[in-house]
């Protein structure tokens, strides 16, 4: 499945510079489609219309913060992995939507590569794993329901 | 008395006798008394020795001598002797107006046989025997009428006779001198019984009075008499102050000043408040002075009155004292508002200047995110394009090329160089970071050597290559403190004695633990501090660096931050070889910094 296609990364700032250091970065080291925007509003549009695996977002942002888009790409890709991007000053903010906004990950700016490149992979690769999961849970919902459909023709042969 | 012509007749020669020996008579009348007068006779004895010859030699009922008296009164005249002819004390008359009117007015002798028919003296005035004859003489002194020699009712048929007249007027004036000696005496004697009494009762007053009163001579202004209060006032005994002049006692100017005097003798007083006793060698006594001129007779005495103020001026200046403290503790109670104002401000400042810290901090994350990111990503970058040169696919004359070679090692460099600022920014960054602690407002537990660490890295530009620092860190545990209070010291301390050194020097740091207090020692090889100033360093506002240098605040927000964490600094220093202050900061958690901000 994985090998399908290449992760699919969406990364939201309003500085032109982080977005553009993130990407030669991510471009360099990995595989990943990456795709940037600097605005929420302009990064939801784009969500909308087809699947994503993981968003890494800035906290501060004029018009919607971090926690407020990462709470609306979860109702959309519950599965996407999501990244939160604060300055030392918003940790506290940070560490306060762990719970409410499922955050897989607070990353402090100024950040460290290597360690971003780790982050970002494990959080693909949960997110896969959730995947994975769900299709399992559907396998086996397949399998039960054909069980039962199956009971039920048994049954009705037996009547 | 016509002794040329011999007597021709018996009767001529009777009378001729009787003459004789009347002239013998009225000789020896007027002998008796001035033999009475010479042998110094009490003076009313010889008053009524006069009255009592002139009723037995011009044989009348009754005689009087009336004076006439000094003051006003109904009567003009007063009794001073009076006889019977029996010898006895006359009974008592009075001469009616008419009388008196008419002695008063003619001063010449009148005689009058037949009172009852005279219809020029109605009332003659006795109620216990009448008088049907009398006469009466003036008694003259220096020509001016005194008094009166009065003989009432003649014994005889014919009644008074020019001769009467004739002898009482002589004995009259042989005793009109004796007369006016006696009213002289007898004045002398009222008025020296009247001052003796005004002077008992002057005297009563004086000594009974709460007052102190002194008694001086007017014009030697020489102290005549004090009473009972001016001996404990003075400290001086009252035989010492009498003779004394006014302004040995009293000290005040005015008792030698003429024109003040003039204007008391016509009246007025003089009046002195809160006078002060005691130079001469007494005790020190505050009195309220009030002085005027009395007359006794002829002499003036000026009558000093001295009242006792010195308890009221005790109170007054126990007031004042009151007062004083008042105002002493209202201005130290003012510094210290000042004091902890200023603390406050300062303290104010300091939030004010981590809250900026912090946010250039934060504002800085971004670009240098950025730039690290980017150096970071330009290694991998050129790692790679290293590696794709290596590669087979490369031809060897490209791999050859001396200028690719060049721009890569010089693109190698940056990126390695670029990283090494990178970092050394990130440093500073955290280290502002970490001096402000805005999110630890709260105590927390601290390393103390982090927190030196964090302050040294932002004052490395004011050390430089100029001041060694020397660290002796000991095994310290970490305290409960407000971190970015406790920076606040360190870093003080650090510029200070960085300010101390001139050219080249070293700070040691040490840090060692006793018991529950923990110190931080920060040692300098700087200027020194002169003992005359030691004491005032920790005084806020004290400073010896220029305006615009320093504040002088510095010391006075370290020593209060170190008491609220339950400690103190202890300053050493000798000047010329250096400083050394020592932070004592208590490990426990139970300290006044609690309840900071
Ligand atoms: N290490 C030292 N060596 C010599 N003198 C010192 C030292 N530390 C303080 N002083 C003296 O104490 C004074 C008061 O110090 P304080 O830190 O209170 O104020 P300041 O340094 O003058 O001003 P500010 O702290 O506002 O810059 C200084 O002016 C200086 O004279
Ligand atoms: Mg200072």
């Amino acid at each position: 499945m994985s090998s399908r296609r290449p992760p699919v990364i969406v990364i939201v700032d309003d500085e032109e510079m982080v977005l553009t250091s993130l990407r030669s970065f991510l471009r360099l080291e990995t595989e990943y489609d990456i795709e940037t925007f600097d605005s929420p509003a302009k990064a939801i549009e784009r969500i909308r219309e087809s699947t994503i695996d993981l968003v890494i977002s800035d906290y501060l942002m004029p018009g919607m913060n971090g926690i407020e888009f990462l709470l609306e790409i979860k109702k959309l890709q519950p599965y996407a992995t999501r990244i939160l991007l604060t300055g030392y000053a918003d940790k506290e903010n940070a560490i306060k939507a762990i719970n409410e906004v499922g955050l897989y990950q607070y990353i402090e700016k100024p950040w460290a590569n290597e360690d971003l490149k780790l982050i970002i992979q494990n959080g693909l690769e949960r997110r896969f794993l959730m995947e994975r999961l769900e299709e399992k849970i559907k396998e086996v919902q397949n399998v039960q329901q054909n069980l039962q459909d199956i009971q039920a023709q048994i049954i009705k042969a037996f009547m | 008395m016509s002794e040329e012509h011999p007597p021709s007749t018996l009767a001529e020669f009777q009378a001729e006798n009787a003459r004789l020996r009347r002239a013998v008579e009225e000789l020896s009348v007027l002998n008796g008394i001035s033999g009475a007068i010479s042998s110094m006779m009490s003076v009313e004895s010889i008053v009524e020795m006069i009255v009592q010859e002139s009723v037995k030699y011009l044989n009348v009922e009754q005689g009087a001598v009336m004076l006439l008296r000094n003051e006003e009164d109904t009567d003009p005249f007063r009794t001073v002797a009076r006889k019977a002819y029996s010898g006895s004390d006359a009974v008592p008359f009075r001469f009616g107006q008419q009388l008196t009117g008419w002695m008063l007015k003619n001063q010449k002798p009148l005689l009058i046989n037949d009172l009852g028919n005279d219809v020029r003296f109605r009332n003659v005035a006795s109620p216990d025997f009448a008088i049907q004859s009398l006469l009466s003489v003036p008694l003259k002194a220096k020509g001016e009428m005194v008094g009166l020699l009065n003989v009432f009712n003649k014994r005889t048929e014919e009644g008074f006779t020019i001769d009467d007249q004739r002898l009482l007027s002589i004995i009259a004036s042989q005793s009109a001198q004796i007369v006016e000696n006696v009213r002289l005496y007898e004045e002398l004697q009222r008025r020296s019984a009247e001052l003796r009494e005004s002077e008992a009762k002057y005297r009563a007053l004086t000594q009974e009075a709460g007052e102190a009163i002194l008694l001086a001579d007017f014009s030697s202004r020489r102290i005549l008499e004090v009473n009972d209060k001016v001996e404990p006032l003075t400290g001086l005994p009252r035989r010492m102050l009498r003779g004394r002049t006014l302004a040995d006692v009293i000290p005040v100017a005015e008792w030698s000043d003429t024109d003040t005097f003039e204007r008391m003798s016509s009246g007025g007083h003089l009046s002195y408040a809160n006078v002060k006793l005691g130079d001469n060698g007494g005790p020190t006594r505050f009195i309220d002075v009030s002085a005027t001129i009395v007359s006794y007779g002829d002499n003036k005495i000026i009558q000093v009155i001295c009242h006792d103020v010195t308890e009221r001026q005790k109170l007054a200046e126990h007031l004042r004292d009151h007062a004083e403290d008042l105002e002493r503790e209202v201005e130290a109670r003012t510094l210290d508002l000042r004091n902890s104002q200023t603390q406050l401000v300062q303290q104010e400042k300091m939030a004010a200047l981590g809250r900026l810290v912090a946010g250039v901090a934060h504002e800085m994350n971004t670009p240098i995110g950025t730039i690290t990111s980017n150096a970071d990503t330009l290694s991998r970058a050129l790692e790679k394009l290293d590696k794709i040169m290596q590669s087979d696919e490369i031809p060897e004359a490209v791999r050859g090329l001396r200028g690719l070679k060049q721009v890569q090692s010089v693109l190698d460099d940056i990126a390695r160089i670029n990283q090494l600022a990178c970092d050394r920014i990130i440093g500073i960054v955290s280290s502002l970071r970490n001096f402000a602690r805005l999110d630890e407002a709260e105590l927390k537990t601290a390393d103390l050597h982090e927190g030196l660490e964090s302050t040294l890295t932002l004052v490395h530009y004011e050390l430089k290559n100029r001041i060694k620092v020397v660290r002796e860190y000991g095994d310290i545990p970490p305290i409960s403190c407000h971190p970015n209070q406790i920076n606040q010291v360190f870093m003080n301390m650090l510029v200070n004695a960085a300010q101390a050194i001139k050219g080249e020097g070293t700070i040691t740091i040490k840090t060692f633990r006793q018991g529950d207090i923990v110190n931080v020692q920060f040692s300098d090889t700087g200027t020194g501090i002169p003992p005359a100033n030691v004491s005032r360093i920790f005084d806020p506002g004290f400073t010896t660096k220029g305006v615009g240098v320093g504040t002088g605040l510095g010391l006075s927000i370290c020593f209060k931050i170190a008491q609220d964490h339950g400690g103190g600094i202890d300053v050493e220093s000798e000047v010329g070889k250096g400083s050394t202050f020592t932070i004592r900061l208590s490990l426990g958690k139970d300290t006044k910094a609690g309840a900071l901000r």
